[in-house]
């Protein structure tokens, strides 16, 4: 197997992974680097591109270190990347001009809202294929136009995170259609290129969008003698385009069908699906999927917070569960999950909205807010954390009922990725509210894994996409169960009435000082 | 040397508090007694348990202290309100008496409205809404189902007025209590024979009407014998507990305001101006003071709900002390967590049972102390509800006085001022509804000349604490937003209990 390594590097919102994988997709190796977002006010969130130049270049050294595999036997390496929201504003000497506003920022609501009023729904939906909201980066770029005209104006190009490190790798200046199409707003989605009407629309020079696009799995350049020294690839290592960490993560989940579907719930949930095209959702986001880019859409929701509750939860309710962690090694979670294992699904009138971050789709409020509603005397700790898993559980229907009133349609089975997936309670909730049997994952690797694969379908070493399914396999398919699902239905409905009756408090309540 | 006997008989026991003129505390004695709950909902007691135990404390107060029992001169009663004693025409108890707390009779009060034509109507008759906790709810049940047992009944009386009657051989009540009835005219101060004749009720099965401070009669030989007292010694009528309660805390002219924090949260306002309120959102009771009333709200969960947070939230892992030094630690209005302390559904405003407990406006910057400092907040604000409504009555607020184990938290009370945006008063004695019971005693046999020398000679302000201006106005607007979620949500708590009652 000389020469026929694959790496795949996936830079996240916290921390940056990439693993070394043979040809039959046999894990070799893996490094991780964490890091913070840099958080200046509660809905702004930035990140200067250095620290994901830094966590890749150590994570391929400590990968190769690890693996014993010579720098010689890599094949190639692709990349995936958080949404970096506006991207990158970079002077024209290519040099950083100001952090990065990623996707969890929220800031540009002023802009929102001049779109919503200038701009035509219908229009920028029939070409983007999307709305709009201060998650999209197109906000986010006239943000800084409204807000910081100075830096406006040196400002020669945006660029997205993971194409600025493979800048840095290559000295190329690229990106993908799937990074391109989730800018929004300026991508025009049937043509797969920039909208040259949509620009003027909103005031986005078509000049500081990258000229080229490509293919998720296109080589699209060679390691550079500088970068070769700090990461440790050979000079003249392919370097694959990679694409958005959520669509890369459904690959390395063996998606390549229509109508396939993947949530991964880790901090939070995102849920996408594979297809033509036909049907696409204002209040979904879709974009080129990263593989059989020039055919297949992805099309996802995302709840702002899933395993981000629990793990608050557990550390403001849970001194004792964490206490036994310690003392016997067993997961918190899994004390947590077998407490509540036995309360009734419903959580005998709890009702949980899992809004502590605001959400995004399919309700698209940055002012919503996290609710408990139906507590008495009788109500305990522990059916507060039901109520949360089963809010998120709620959370995940909602988008899944979104894709389907756009008439999207799914597969019969919904394949779940994630630290949640550790969760066999929370699985089986999801499946009953659902009311979709539930697949796991044998190993979650999530989007690295999809990044190798596609460095190896980029470099030739793998013939096509299908050797995906080689490379996955799946644990027992989780089944609903009628009776439950039943109770969640008059429950969910519940859920979507409870946020209509307090979302104008919830605007409110942010008013305060 | 005189003494003054006042005894409570309250819903977990009876106390005998024996004070001197001046207030000082001579004997303190209680002794408990069950409740039963066969069925979910039902809440009884057996009234022969109230006079074993109320015999017991007597005698121990009477043995166990220096005093002579010739100098006890005065003895009167305070109770709970509204629980009912049926009795045949032996004077004999025929079934436990259904307590204020049981709520089998929703079906008695919904006929009551119909009956009387209406809650505007019901109001005109008696001042007051038909809660389940009522007697005259009931009384109906009783006819109803078990006519055997309603058959047997001659007379109705409530649970102090049952101890007064083995006492003194007497079968009275007196105004403060037969307001709580649903029977009485509390403005006219008589029974609302319009509305007894409407619900078929023979008005011969309720005694005689008192004043508070009235003389109901003696000690008889037998019982002086049995308990130790003097033979003849005078006993004075009493009152309902919140009327005693109101009394020991100096609630006894106009404008003067009590906020209990107990396990459920009282707000009880003088007044010599009587208005009921024609939503029934609040009460109007006759006060134990000549020629006087009182409004009241009442919030069920007020110490309850920091109780449940400490036990079922919390898992008993913080200390009262450690919780509020955590709720300290934050700042006005929880950073934006709003509580709705509605866990056992809501008295006033809304009578409601089907209202429920929410914590509202969760972030991510929020930890268990915003977790909390909400819930003294939410209470709070369910108490500034009752306020309100008392002031929108045209009473005017000269003083508002804070007692219960609530009002002993230091941060509770500064919550407490901040939010009501009022100074608010801590006394010197906190007693109870016994201390009350016992200066009634002494006015009815003239120890005092009235119930202002009485109270102004003995309770004493302590300690003011002063409203902050700055969270005063945060707090209003928060308040804006927690009046709105109820509202809001009234739709939603229907359908979630609908919910768990079909799963």
């Amino acid at each position: 197997m000389r020469n026929e390594y694959l790496l795949g590097t996936d830079i996240g919102t916290q921390g940056t992974k990439t693993v070394l994988v043979n040809p039959d997709g046999k894990i070799i190796s893996s490094a991780f680097s964490e890091y913070d977002v840099i958080k200046p006010k509660p809905s702004w969130a930035e990140q200067w591109p250095d620290v994901w130049v830094k966590a890749t270049f150590d994570t391929i050294r400590d990968t190769l270190e690890k693996s014993k595999v010579k720098p010689s036997d890599i094949a190639g390496i692709a990349l995936s990347g958080l949404y970096g929201g506006s991207g990158i504003p970079l002077d024209k000497d290519m040099k950083p001009i100001r952090p990065c506003l990623i996707w969890m920022d929220r800031r540009a609501t002023d802009e929102v809202q001049w779109v919503k009023k200038n701009v035509d729904k219908d229009k920028i939906f029939e070409i983007t294929g999307n709305y709009v909201d201060s998650y999209y980066g197109f906000t986010k770029m006239m943000w800084i136009k409204n807000n910081e005209p100075d830096n406006w104006k040196q400002i020669s190009r945006f660029i997205t995170p993971k194409d600025y490190v493979i800048y840095q790798l290559t000295g190329e200046n690229i990106t993908d259609f799937s990074s391109a199409g989730n800018i929004g707003g300026v991508f025009d989605l049937k043509k797969r290129t920039w909208s040259e009407e949509m620009c003027k629309v909103l005031g986005i020079p078509m000049s500081m969008l990258p000229q080229q696009i490509v293919k998720s799995a296109d080589v699209v350049g060679k390691i550079t003698k500088e970068a070769s020294k700090l990461c440790g690839l050979l000079e003249g290592t392919p370097v694959v385009a990679g694409g958005i960490d959520a669509p890369v993560a459904s690959l390395s989940a063996g998606v390549l069908e229509e109508k396939s579907h993947v949530a991964m719930a880790g901090t939070s949930i995102c849920w996408g699906v594979v297809h033509k095209g036909q049907h696409l959702s204002p209040k979904l986001v879709s974009f080129p999927y990263v593989a059989y880019d020039d055919e297949m859409i992805y099309t996802f929701g995302g709840a702002a917070t899933a395993g981000g509750i629990v793990r608050w939860f557990r550390d403001q309710f849970c001194v004792k569960e964490r206490e036994a962690e310690r003392d016997l090694n067993i997961s918190a979670y899994r004390l947590l999950d077998e407490e509540v294992e036995d309360i009734p699904p419903g959580s005998e009138g709890l009702l949980l909205l899992p809004y502590f971050m605001g959400e995004r789709s399919p309700i698209w409020d940055p002012d919503a807010k996290g609710t408990i509603i139906g507590l008495t005397l009788y109500h305990t700790r522990k059916h507060v954390y039901r109520a949360i898993l089963e809010g998120v559980a709620y959370s995940l229907r909602h988008n899944i009922e979104a894709g389907l009133e756009s008439g999207l349609e799914l597969a019969e089975e919904c394949i779940m990725v994630g630290g949640a997936t550790r969760s066999p309670l929370w699985m089986k909730m999801f499946s009953d509210v659902t009311g979709y049997p539930i697949k796991t994952l044998a190993q979650n690797v999530e989007a690295p894994y999809g990044d190798a694969l596609l460095a190896g379908v980029g470099t030739g070493v793998l013939d096509s996409y299908e050797r995906i399914k080689d490379w996955v396999r799946f644990d027992k398919t989780i089944y609903p169960d009628k009776k439950a699902k039943k109770i969640y239905d008059q429950y969910f409905i519940e859920y979507k009435k409870a946020y209509k009756s307090l979302k104008d408090i919830m605007k409110r309540l942010g008013k305060i000082k | 040397m005189v003494y003054l006997l006042g005894l409570d008989i309250g819903t977990s026991g009876v106390k005998a508090l024996l004070i001197s003129p001046e207030g000082k505390i001579i004997s303190s004695k209680t002794e408990s007694y069950p409740l039963a709950t066969p069925h979910s909902g039902w809440a009884e007691q057996s009234p022969r348990d109230w006079w074993e135990a109320t015999v017991k404390v007597i005698k121990e107060t009477v043995s166990n202290n220096p005093i002579d029992s010739n100098q006890i001169k005065g003895i009167s009663l305070s109770g709970q309100m509204h629980s009912s004693v049926f009795l045949d025409e032996k004077m004999e108890v025929i079934r436990p008496a259904i307590l204020w707390s049981d709520t089998r009779t929703s079906e008695q009060c919904k006929e009551i409205y119909a009956i009387a034509g209406g809650l505007d109507q019901l109001i005109h008759y008696v001042s007051n809404p038909a809660l389940e906790g009522f007697t005259a709810p009931k009384i109906l049940w009783l006819k109803e189902n078990e006519p055997e047992n309603y058959k047997k009944v001659k007379y109705i009386l409530l649970p102090k007025d049952y101890i007064r009657y083995k006492l003194t051989n007497e079968r009275f009540t007196e105004v403060s209590d037969a307001a709580g009835t649903l029977l009485f005219d509390v403005i006219k101060k008589r029974w609302s024979t319009g509305l007894l004749e409407k619900l078929e009720i023979n008005q011969d099965l309720l005694p005689p009407v008192l004043n508070s401070f009235d003389l109901a009669g003696r000690i008889t030989k037998n019982i002086a014998e049995q308990t130790g007292l003097k033979f003849g010694t005078q006993v004075v009528a009493g009152g309902a507990d919140n009327a005693c309660g109101a009394v020991g805390s100096g609630i006894t002219e106009e404008g003067r305001v009590m906020v209990s924090i107990g396990s459920s949260g009282v707000v009880l306002a003088q007044t010599n101006n009587p208005q009921a309120d024609q939503e029934g959102r609040i009460h109007l009771f006759n006060h134990a003071c000549p020629d006087s009333w009182y409004m009241m709200g009442v919030t069920l969960s007020a110490g309850m709900a920091y109780e449940w947070l400490e036990k079922k939230l919390f898992n008993h892992r913080l200390s009262y002390t450690k919780l509020d030094q955590l709720a300290e630690e934050i700042g006005t209005g929880s950073e934006g967590l709003i509580f709705l302390p509605y866990l056992y559904g809501e008295r006033t405003p809304h009578n409601d049972a089907n209202a429920r407990g929410v914590y509202f406006g969760i972030s991510g910057k929020h930890d268990q102390r915003h977790f909390i400092r909400s819930v003294l907040e939410g209470v709070t604000f369910a108490l500034k509800d009752s306020l309100e409504l008392i002031k929108n009555k045209g009473v005017k607020i000269k003083e508002i006085r804070a007692i219960g184990g609530g009002a002993k938290s230091r941060i509770w009370q500064q919550i407490l001022a901040d939010i009501l945006g009022e100074e608010i008063n801590l006394l010197n004695v906190e007693e109870g509804p016994a201390f009350g019971a016992a200066l009634i005693a002494g006015v009815g046999i003239g120890v005092y000349s009235s119930f202002a020398e009485a109270v102004n000679r003995i309770i004493k302000v302590k300690k003011t604490i002063v409203p902050r201006i700055q969270s005063t106005e945060k707090y209003n607007n928060y308040y804006k937003l927690y009046k709105k979620l109820y509202y809001s949500l009234e739709e939603d708590f229907k359908e979630l209990k609908n919910l768990t009652s079909s799963t």
